[in-house]
């Protein structure tokens, strides 16, 4: 998991290495119940930028790929993208 | 207003439009200034709402949400309580709930999002729609770890369902005591505007995906199954617009609606309507109805009428009950009241007198003993019903109800009564 998060939160979210080491921590341990209910909005605030940072990831990859896409179809302009099938 | 938002927000009917008036209709002494909303025909509560009016209300909120940063603003709250309905469209009520978006901060009412509409949809999805009723004892929606607890284990391989619900909860858990120790210091990431569109669409996509499928219901053949023909069902719509023409409703109440065939007489002449019924199906069904032919005045909702809606929230003054959202002009109570009396043991006067908190005007209808749906009730159970007659009924009724009116089915022998509230003027 932090394999994505190290290079691709950089370019999209300020996020810290704190807030990546507590997603690891998140997935990985079983915690005990015993304080729930005292303060929800921490963690709250962090899964928001955790997953924040995944689809902010995602659009960006979404983005380039659009523009890697765009530019082989460029150089065929007999056969334009929109046409194959979409 | 300045951001164009209240326009946007408004032309779309996204939001409750509202008029600046005069100070002097504050509600308390040094008021900023005073908004009048546009009224709504009633107020519902979320534990009232069937599966699909809940998922079409986050939905709208989301909407919202992202039109909002678009106009450099953000939702600081995403209550389920802040959206109502005008028929099939979800509006937005609350005009406060606007402030203005700061780069990299992120969207404060994630949680609130999560606990009032994913975690109630996906319960209601992937469990059981009943779920839905624990909004009506968790008033600021499902806690997390509950919901986490409750979904079954599959619903982890669904990304947006294991990041918006099970890691969600599992944070919190985890830093449930971060603020009181004051070891960690106080967390304050930041979020890209990016991030936040990706978080919107990623909520979107997730709620989009739960959906029902529709189970036969107690009552889903009940129409098929009814012990009366073509000519009782035509005398009783017949009963049904006479009682509408009379009372002259602006709102109907109609309770125990099933999939809202009567309710549809008095919501299609445009007059508000309600309908209420026991059964999260037949509400499901008769909300997908009101989604398929854009019903503009028609209300399903779920409810137990032998356990009605509560005053709820802080000195029960936050949400109004069921009797102090009304009363309605017209109550239709239609193949109803065998259920109250004989299966959950209700007095006939006593029902009468909760009618009669309910609505101005009524129309009841008595199902008598010989009817096979009350054989079917009376099946397994001693008959203790001895006052259960059209004598013992009328005696029961009056005492809240002057009577107009009486019908007698032919084929089936039950009776419709029109009635009105006594001490109402006309």
């Amino acid at each position: 998991m932090a394999v994505w998060a190290a290079p691709v939160t950089e370019v999209v979210v300020h996020m810290t290495p704190w807030s990546v080491a507590v997603f690891v921590a998140g997935t990985l341990l079983l915690p005990s119940m015993a304080e729930a209910y005292i303060d929800l909005g921490t963690g709250s605030l962090l899964a928001q930028a955790l997953i924040a940072a995944v689809m902010g990831a995602l659009i960006a990859l979404k983005g380039y790929w659009a523009r890697i896409r765009s530019f082989f179809s460029r150089r065929d302009p007999s056969e334009p993208a929109e046409q194959k099938g979409e | 207003m300045a951001s164009g938002l209240y326009d946007a927000l408004v032309e779309r009917g996204w939001l409750v439009a509202h008029e600046e008036v005069g100070l002097e209709l504050a509600a308390h002494p040094g008021a900023f200034r005073v908004l009048r909303p546009d009224p709504l025909p009633f107020v519902s509560h979320p534990f009232e709402w069937g599966f699909g009016q809940l998922r079409a209300a986050g939905l709208l909120t989301l909407q919202v949400q992202r039109l909002a940063l678009e106009h450099g603003m953000t939702l600081k709250d995403a209550t389920a309580y802040n959206v109502q309905w005008r028929g099939h469209r979800p509006v937005l009520i609350d005009t406060l709930s606007f402030v203005t978006y700061r780069r990299g901060e992120p969207w404060v009412a994630y949680r609130q999002f999560c606990q009032h509409f994913l975690a109630p949809v996906a319960l209601a999805s992937h469990c059981d729609v009943r779920l839905l009723d624990l909004l009506r004892i968790h008033i600021d929606g499902i806690p997390l770890d509950l919901a986490s607890r409750l979904l079954p284990t599959r619903t982890r391989l669904r990304p947006g369902m294991y990041a918006h619900l099970h890691l969600h909860s599992r944070l919190q858990q985890l830093y449930s005591g971060a603020g009181r120790k004051g070891s960690n210091g106080v967390v304050r990431p930041t979020v890209s505007r990016r991030g936040l569109e990706g978080l919107i669409q990623s909520l979107e996509s997730t709620l989009e995906g739960l959906r029902w499928s529709l189970p036969k219901s107690e009552w889903g053949d009940y129409c098929s199954d009814m012990t009366y023909g073509e000519a009782d069902l035509a005398e009783k719509r017949r009963c049904v617009v006479e009682a509408i023409d009379t009372a002259k409703p602006r709102l109907v109440f109609d309770l125990g609606a099933n999939a809202a065939m009567f309710s549809l007489l008095a919501s299609e002449r445009g007059i508000d309507t309600v309908a209420f019924d026991l059964d999260p199906v037949a509400v499901e069904r008769a909300w997908r109805l009101v989604v398929a032919s854009r019903q503009e005045h028609l209300l399903p909702l779920r409810l137990d009428l032998t356990n009605p809606s509560p005053a709820l929230g802080w000195a029960h003054t936050e949400r109004a009950s069921l009797a102090q959202r009304g009363p309605a002009d017209l109550v239709l109570a239609l193949a109803l009241v065998h259920h109250l009396a004989i299966r959950n043991n209700i007095r006939l006067k006593q029902v009468a007198r909760y009618f009669a908190e309910l609505g101005r005007a009524l129309l009841v209808e008595f199902v008598p003993k010989e009817d096979s749906q009350v054989q079917r009730l009376l099946a397994t159970r001693e008959d203790v019903f001895t006052d259960y007659n059209r004598e013992g009924f009328e005696t029961a009724f009056a005492r809240h109800f002057e009577l107009r009116d009486s019908r007698t089915l032919a084929t089936s022998g039950r009776v419709l009564y029109r009635m009105e509230r006594r001490g109402e003027p006309g």
